[in-house]
């Protein structure tokens, strides 16, 4: 009773509004003793005290108004009934007696409703926190890719217990490095790296209220799948706090589960991997398939026009060894720019992109392109033009300039005899436009369907190299962040455009 | 006239023996050597007109050979070297050589080449008595008395700039000069010499005033990723016939 009395005090004395509601109710408590000394008239005593109750109920009880208004009117009906008749017998030395009764019952109402109030209050933290865990938990079952999940794991730590936490995990030289930290600016000294970096080695947790690495504030928690450690899972105690068993149940639930998202992702990583890897083999061997026959049918040409040579020497028409001759340069000069788009190739599209792009003038790319051009094709008229002002763009020029020679060779070998072919440059919403446009015949409806891929080219014995040089072209541009595309004029010819990004330096 | 010595620093035993009989069917006289150290003696023992140096060789590397040729050697050296090889060329070009030609090379192209390196030779050997008064190729003169740039007898109006790239380049007709040669000599020693963009917009303006077409410009010719030439009479008639047909 006295230990119940000290807790109903406390509970009244840690809130402002309850202690103000208390002092209302006992000076409506003495007023109505003051009133009945007055006017001896004790149900205006019964009255104030009700009311006083009332004031208390309504303003401790803000969830419980209903309840507590119910307790109220079945103490009044219960004094009313039972201590009426005795108070009109003798009021006033029952008055006293009376307003204790009241008082007390206040009182006992309060507690309860209180008491039922507090649990209800904690079992909502408690489901509240059943459900935050819940979520982080399906989070983490629906979290794709490594840094997600680590957020998840953080977030959770932070938001289930308001505590600061790193994730440490390896990167690809095994090195240990801060995969995520939560805050963003938490700072992390090296002894920190040091404690992860055992808890690696050894696979128990280390750290705070822990023998090995107790010097670290933080509680370093392994994550792991089979026996490795996946990553390791920091949080920060502050001095002086304690750990208890729930609180160490429910991170362990995290973790495991954020050990097996790990592990899922890993997999579905590998998995991954191991899909784009045959893919990228299925394109290299149809690559090489669609290269051999690019080169084979040159080769056949070289070597046979050379046996001719050896073979008939002197018996042969000079006339027509000139022109064997010619054959020969002709298709050993074509295999030397195959083997150079493929050395472009290997450039773009290696597992390190070799693109080096400098900030280059334009026009000299372009004069570049021209006078090769004059060299190649000296029959072909090739009509530039440019802006007026320089225009500057980052780019690989040897690929570019391969890029258009492949563009401006193709114009010339399939447009079915056109020798005027117009090479254009503007610029078009913060990129530059090269068009190679010729008059030609122009495209088939089937090529403009596969124009950029290197093999399954409709005309397999005809001509060589169509479809290589083009999905070379467009790896090139590709790397360079623009687009290449091939249609055919609304009048006469085929246009081949493509873009190349343009940065504001000039 | 006694027939001029050229070394052939060639690693490939077939391009050697192509080089060698395309050569001496131009009356050349060719000395071939494999390997650097080979190369280095011939060159002592001959003092050869021209050295051809392939950068790729199996002992020493190829620009180790152009320095060493380079403590004692005057001549022209020309560098042959695999397109692609950008830096490899710049590199060999600031080192002390003349010029270089990109494999695989067409015959006349390498003559040409080989006869340009041999004219600037011949004229600095001339002219270090008494230097040039001006350059003149096609319908472009510049006098170096006066600093003046003249377009079929019209006064061009450059820059101070402008007029110091042309007549770096002019000096050396032919000669390929690096963009951080050009920014060296024309900015001084304290130029960035890792933008070279400022040499770029200033060429693109020459250009513009010296050309009639910025796009197939016949006088300043650019080397992409190495750096710019003048063009020589030579080089300067093979285009231009192909442009009037």
């Amino acid at each position: 009773m006295f230990a119940w009395l000290r807790g109903m005090t406390k509970w009244i004395l840690m809130n402002r509004n309850r202690r103000i509601v208390t002092i209302i109710a006992f000076l409506n408590v003495l007023l109505g003793y003051a009133a009945l000394a007055l006017f001896h008239e004790p149900r205006l005593n019964i009255l104030m005290a009700l009311v006083s109750a009332y004031a208390v109920s309504s303003l401790t009880m803000e969830r419980y108004l209903t309840l507590g208004a119910s307790c109220i009117a079945a103490l009044q009906v219960l004094l009313f009934l039972l201590l009426e008749p005795a108070l009109m017998a003798a009021p006033l030395t029952n008055a006293p007696l009376l307003l204790l009764i009241t008082a007390a019952l206040t009182l006992l109402m309060m507690s309860m409703i209180t008491n039922i109030q507090q649990q209800e209050y904690f079992s909502t933290i408690e489901s509240d926190r059943q459900l935050l865990y819940k979520a982080t938990i399906n989070a983490l079952l629906s979290a794709r890719g490594l840094p997600s999940i680590y957020s998840t794991v953080l977030s959770a730590v932070s938001e289930l217990y308001g505590r600061s936490s790193v994730l440490f995990s390896r990167n690809a030289e095994g090195k240990i490095v801060s995969a995520c930290r939560m805050p963003e600016g938490l700072i992390i000294y090296d002894s920190e790296f040091a404690a992860a970096e055992a808890v690696f080695a050894s696979g128990e947790p280390a750290g705070r209220f822990l023998v090995p690495c107790s010097f670290s504030p933080f509680l370093h928690i392994p994550l792991k799948s089979g026996g490795t450690v996946l990553a390791v899972l920091a949080v920060l105690f502050a001095d002086g706090e304690q750990i208890d068993q729930k609180m160490r149940d429910e991170i362990a639930g995290v973790i495991t589960q954020a050990a097996s998202a790990i592990e899922r992702q890993t997999l579905a990583d590998e998995q991954q991997t191991v899909l784009i890897e045959t893919e990228r083999e299925r394109m290299r061997a149809d690559f090489l398939r669609a290269i051999s026959h690019d080169i084979r049918s040159p080769l056949t040409g070289i070597m046979s026009a050379c046996s001719t040579l050896l073979q008939s020497r002197e018996r042969i028409n000079p006339a027509v060894r000139e022109n064997l001759l010619v054959n020969i340069h002709e298709e050993a000069e074509w295999l030397c720019h195959m083997v150079e788009n493929l050395l472009s190739v290997t450039r773009v599209s290696g597992p390190m992109s070799a693109l080096k792009k400098t900030p280059e003038i334009v026009e000299e790319v372009i004069g570049e392109v021209v006078a090769r051009c004059a060299k190649r094709f000296p029959d072909v008229h090739l009509h530039v033009s440019t802006p007026e002002e320089p225009l500057l763009v980052q780019m690989d020029a040897t690929l570019i300039i391969q890029v258009l020679m492949n563009l401006v060779e193709n114009a010339v070998k399939y447009s079915g005899g056109c020798d005027y072919i117009e090479l254009t440059v503007t610029t078009r919403e913060r990129s530059a436009v090269f068009t190679v446009r010729d008059y030609g015949v122009g495209l088939s409806p089937e090529m403009i369907d596969s124009l950029f891929i290197p093999i399954n080219r409709t005309d397999t014995e005809s001509s060589h190299g169509l479809g290589i040089g083009l999905s070379i072209c467009r790896s090139v541009i590709r790397a360079h962040g623009g687009q290449i595309t091939g249609a055919n004029s609304p009048d006469k010819g085929a246009i081949f455009t493509f873009t190349l990004p343009m940065e504001e330096t000039l | 006239m006694k027939k001029r010595t050229i070394l052939v620093v060639e690693d490939d035993g077939y391009i050697a023996d192509v080089l060698k009989s395309l050569l001496e069917a131009n009356d050349y006289r060719v000395l071939s050597a494999t390997s650097g150290k080979g190369a280095l003696q011939l060159a002592a023992s001959h003092v050869p007109d021209v050295v051809l140096l392939d950068l790729g060789l199996p002992d020493i590397d190829g620009t180790h050979v152009l320095t060493s040729l380079r403590e004692w050697y005057e001549g022209p050296v020309i560098i042959v070297s695999a397109r692609n090889q950008e830096k490899e060329k710049v590199q060999a070009l600031d080192m002390g050589a003349d010029d270089y030609i990109n494999k695989p090379f067409s015959a006349s192209e390498l003559l040409a080449r080989i006869r340009v390196a041999l004219r600037q030779a011949d004229k600095i050997a001339a002219s270090s008595a008494s230097p040039e008064m001006s350059y003149t190729v096609g319908d472009l003169t510049v006098d170096f008395q006066n600093s003046r740039v003249y377009i079929a007898r019209e006064e061009v109006h450059l820059t101070r700039l402008e007029y110091r790239i042309v007549e770096l380049l002019a000096r050396t007709p032919g000669k390929v000069l690096t963009h951080d040669y050009i920014i060296s000599s024309v900015w001084g020693p304290y130029a960035p010499s890792n933008n070279n963009l400022i040499l770029r917009v200033n060429i693109a303006n020459i250009r513009r005033k010296i050309e009639k077409n910025h796009n197939t410009p016949r006088y300043i010719l650019a080397e992409i990723g190495v750096g710019y030439r003048m063009a020589d009479a030579e080089s300067l008639s093979g285009p231009k016939e192909k442009m009037d047909s």
